[in-house]
């Protein structure tokens, strides 16, 4: 590291501060403050109903939130001028139930959004979808439908369609937890190459493994609140904080996740 | 003793293994006959109930009389082809007129119908008063008969004296209550249409950056398209059918009335049959294609959607050794 590098302050990718979320009288996210910086890739981990997704959602303003301020490259979400469609623009995500479109092939369903959203011509679309399902070892479901596909691929097929629009963030929300065990690696395997290409992203997982060997940072969510920010590290040989020893210890004992 | 056992033991299962492969073999011949038995059974019922209701024309009582006022071939031949010295005309004319009305009715009501039913699903606070609105002209109009909605318009519009509203024609009169009846029901299986698009689609549509225009277009149109066209053709054969009704308002002579007219001359009920074959003609081709449309649908979505098939939420999670692992770092 070099003085230069220290020097140049970095715009954060994502920073919120004290992001508050209620579903009616149901508090989901508790002033959660989050810091992601370009290439850093973060993992959310927590029990069920932690509140990950939900955060995940607001990040690309699907959903709305009640309190505290979240800024994307700089640009802070709660102005006026700030549009959903434009933020999603540069903000990819990627369902735990894959949602592809079911009237479109894999190919059109890669290239809507890039023709449709940021008007590149079709053909070019095309062929940056070939790449990217070549890269992938998709180039033969091409032309098929997502219901012939198994869920692996279906899902793989989600986040080249997410990848297609060239996001300078990549939100991934338990992209494998609807899938068969072994089905799970192949999933994975894109991800980590993502993270290898120096792919900003956000990820909800319950894999603890690979959140250990992709992570930058891992957050530990408890009810809403992020309860303990560290490396992968330090977070799984020294837990602090009594909830994510509880959590650890559960699933050591559960003998699952 | 042991071996004797043994032996006991082998020749039972051998029986039984012999027992059992002549049950399966009966049992396939039994499978093969369950194969076919619905097909042959379902010929021979159709047939026979169709044998029944033949001769029970034929060999009825009254079946000489019943013949004479429901099919005099005579009569026949004169409604269809008309026969001037009675002054008949031609049925086709009378017919034309149905069909006129719904050729002319079915896109006006298709594209009225889709204003409503984006009216009724609009969110914006801006569109309550039309909400309001459109919710309260489809319960009426999904609530009154056609035939009460007739005689309103025919005899009340022209007593209104009304500039425009009272001077029309019989055959606009009768196009407006069609028109009128229907787009509530149309508006209803558009509406339909778009609520069987999950959620999680336009989640997916938004999350690529779609406007809500683009979303409509993109994602929720085509998807409702797919479950909407067979419900809508049934729609369309009960409008064709419908038709029929305008007769009540006089005026225009379409094929009932028509009939009806005939029926004045000889009292006989012969032209009212020539007006349900005529119906059953154009309805029934209409009602296969509804059919075969929705059995495509069924089989596409039995094909699978996009939802996946098991959400083994826990078990996807990790496995023992991976957390052994990662606890143990
Ligand atoms: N649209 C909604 N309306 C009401 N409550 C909601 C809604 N979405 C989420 N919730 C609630 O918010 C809480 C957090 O949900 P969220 O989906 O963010 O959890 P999660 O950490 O992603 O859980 P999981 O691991 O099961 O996916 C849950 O208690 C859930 O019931
Ligand atoms: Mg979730």
């Amino acid at each position: 590291m070099n003085d230069d590098s220290v020097g140049e302050a970095q715009i954060p990718v994502v920073e919120t501060q004290g992001v508050t979320k209620r579903f009616a009288e149901r508090t989901v996210l508790r002033a959660v403050d989050l810091v992601v910086q370009p290439h850093e890739v973060v993992t959310l981990i927590g029990a069920s109903g932690s509140g990950k997704s939900t955060l995940l959602r607001c990040l690309n303003m699907l959903e709305t939130i009640d309190a505290g301020r979240i800024s994307l490259f700089g640009q802070d979400l709660s102005d006026e001028a700030v549009r959903g469609e434009l933020v999603r623009r540069h903000v990819g995500i990627v369902f735990q139930a894959f949602n592809l479109f079911p009237h479109k092939n894999v190919l059109n369903n890669i290239t809507l959004g890039p023709v449709k959203a940021l008007g590149v011509s079709s053909k070019d679309a095309e062929e940056r979808a070939m790449s990217l399902l070549d890269r992938f070892g998709l180039k033969e479901k091409a032309r098929e439908f997502p219901d012939r596909l198994s869920g692996g691929q279906q899902q793989r097929v989600a986040i080249v369609r997410a990848i297609a629009m060239d996001p300078e963030l990549l939100l991934l929300d338990e992209v494998t937890s609807a899938l068969d065990p072994e089905l799970v690696a192949e999933v994975l395997d894109v991800v980590r190459e993502l993270a290898h290409s120096g792919m900003t992203m956000l990820i909800a997982t319950h894999e603890m493994n690979f959140a250990r060997d992709v992570s930058s940072k891992i957050c530990f969510l408890a009810d809403g609140e992020i309860a303990e920010e560290r490396t992968p590290e330090e977070l799984f040989s020294d837990p602090r904080d009594p909830r994510t020893q509880q959590f650890l210890r559960t699933l050591t004992n559960a003998g699952r996740l | 003793m042991e071996s004797s056992g043994t032996e006991i033991i082998s020749v039972k299962v051998a029986s039984s293994e012999a027992t059992s492969r002549v049950l399966t073999k009966r049992r396939s011949a039994l499978w093969r006959a369950a194969q076919q038995a619905p097909r042959a059974l379902s010929v021979i019922s159709v047939v026979t109930i169709l044998v029944l209701v033949v001769l029970a024309f034929i060999f009825a009582p009254g079946a000489r009389a019943f013949q004479e006022t429901f099919f005099n071939l005579h009569q026949l031949r004169e409604t269809v082809f008309g026969d001037p010295s009675l002054n008949i005309p031609p049925i086709w004319g009378a017919f034309a007129k149905n069909i006129e009305l719904f050729m002319v009715a079915e896109p006006i009501i298709l594209i009225l119908a889709l204003g409503v039913a984006l009216i009724r699903n609009a969110t914006s606070p801006l569109m309550a008063g039309p909400r309001v609105l459109c919710t309260i002209y489809v319960d009426i109009a999904r609530g009154l008969p056609l035939i009460l909605v007739v005689q309103a318009v025919f005899f009340g519009f022209p007593a209104l004296a009304l500039p425009f509203v009272s001077s029309r024609t019989w055959f606009q009169y009768g196009l407006f209550c069609l028109v009128f009846c229907y787009t509530a029901y149309v508006s209803e299986v558009y509406r339909a249409g778009v609520m069987s698009v999950p959620n999680s689609q336009l989640l997916a549509g938004r999350a690529i950056g779609l406007t809500e225009g683009q979303l409509l277009r993109h994602v929720t149109v085509p998807q409702a398209v797919r479950v909407v066209v067979a419900p809508l053709i049934n729609d369309f054969v009960s409008l064709q059918k419908d038709t029929a009704i305008i007769s009540v308002g006089a005026g225009v002579i379409e094929l009932l009335r028509q009939v009806e007219i005939n029926e004045q001359i000889w009292f006989t009920d012969t032209p009212f049959v020539i007006a349900g074959i005529l119906f059953l003609i154009v309805c029934v081709p209409l009602t296969r294609l509804a059919d075969a449309l929705l059995a495509r649908d069924v089989r596409t979505r039995l094909a699978g959607g996009t939802r996946p098939t098991s959400r083994r939420r826990w078990r996807a999670r990790a496995s023992a050794e991976e957390i052994a692992q990662v606890v143990g770092a």
